[in-house]
């Protein structure tokens, strides 16, 4: 089961157009950002479909109201790397599926983060689509900064996940694809194939139980005795 | 002095538009390569564009077993050719074309 997490589409209406092309090139799965209401749906495709959420807050209590808020009818919750009192407050929420960041940017993993990250089951997320959409000096910069974070992470145990960051069908990749990048991101193969086939389905299937009444935390649920065997 | 070895790869070009020729194909996999990683790794990968079929968009090609790893991670991240979006599937790998050309006929 492949999963790609990260797809962002502002239009509803593309969606049969990426899980065609998901369905083509071997997801069973797709995680978009921002047009969704429900967190699962089943498309003609044979995809299924899952509700994502960036959370954009500067702040923490305003990073901590959107989780309160957006947590239940999310599947996959992610928070993009910035200040270091943010960033370090919501990996250490078990709530925060992924922690993703914009390479353009200036902020960087620390240690200190990814190891707090790899306590609460956090991973850091890797999307493709800035090394698609550059060359040269440009994409030689993406690279630097996104091996460094990878080795961080690495290094810390915190979990990585590569995933497409497409804004259109095209920007997809098909897992083998997506492993070859993670190769050229510095992880060795069988990492690389556990952040783009394991470790993706396992978030989802983690939210999944969650939105189960039985869940009460994580490794604690209600368990039911004679009315329920 | 040991023989180079060739690797021959069966790969799909999923495409949004206009179908890519085999001359913008073979020139953007050596432009990827040049790019990603520099000419005396270009000069090394003795890559070749064996059969493309521009309306399926499955194709075979051909380079030295020491640079598959490589020309395949240049081939995925090529993003555009010609104006056409464009996805890269690289589906199977094997030491000799029979070996590919089951696949080669199941997707036909």
């Amino acid at each position: 089961m492949a999963v790609d997490i990260g797809v962002n589409t502002p239009d509803m209406k593309d969606i049969g157009s990426f899980g065609r092309l998901a369905h083509q090139i071997g997801f069973t799965g797709i995680a978009i950002s921002g047009v969704m209401d429900q967190p699962v749906t089943e498309i003609s495709e044979g995809i299924t479909v899952y509700r994502r959420v960036n959370l954009t807050g500067k702040g923490i209590n305003s990073l901590r109201n959107q989780i309160q808020r957006i947590r239940k009818n999310a599947i996959i919750v992610a928070t993009q790397l910035g200040s270091i009192d943010t960033t370090n407050w919501a990996v250490e929420d078990q709530r925060v599926d992924l922690l993703t960041f914009d390479p353009s940017k200036e902020h960087r993993l620390r240690e200190t983060t990814a190891s707090l990250a790899s306590g609460s089951a956090t991973s850091l997320e890797i999307q493709i689509a800035p090394l698609l959409h550059s060359s040269g000096l440009q994409r030689s910069k993406i690279l630097k900064t996104y091996r460094e974070a990878v080795a961080t992470a690495l290094d810390a145990g915190m979990g990585v996940v590569l995933s497409s960051g497409a804004a259109y069908p095209m920007g997809m990749r098909s897992p083998v694809a997506m492993v070859h990048i993670g190769l050229l991101l510095g992880i060795e193969r069988t990492l690389a194939e556990r952040a783009v086939q394991e470790l993706p389905a396992h978030l989802i299937e983690r939210s999944m139980k969650r939105r189960q009444p039985e869940f009460v935390s994580p490794g604690v649920e209600i368990l039911r005795g004679e009315e329920n065997p | 002095m040991r023989k180079n070895r060739r690797r021959y790869l069966l790969f799909h070009l999923h495409r949004e538009g206009k179908p890519v020729n085999e001359k913008h194909l073979t020139t953007a996999l050596w432009m990827s390569v040049l790019s990603l990683y520099g000419e005396v790794h270009a000069a090394g990968s003795r890559l070749y564009l064996l059969d493309f079929d521009e309306e399926t968009g499955v194709g075979v090609l051909q380079c030295s077993a020491d640079s598959l790893q490589q020309i395949i991670t240049a081939a995925v991240v090529i993003g555009m050719i010609e104006d056409t979006p464009v996805s890269f599937e690289p589906k199977r790998t094997s030491g000799t074309i029979k070996g590919l050309n089951h696949e080669i006929s199941r997707h036909a």
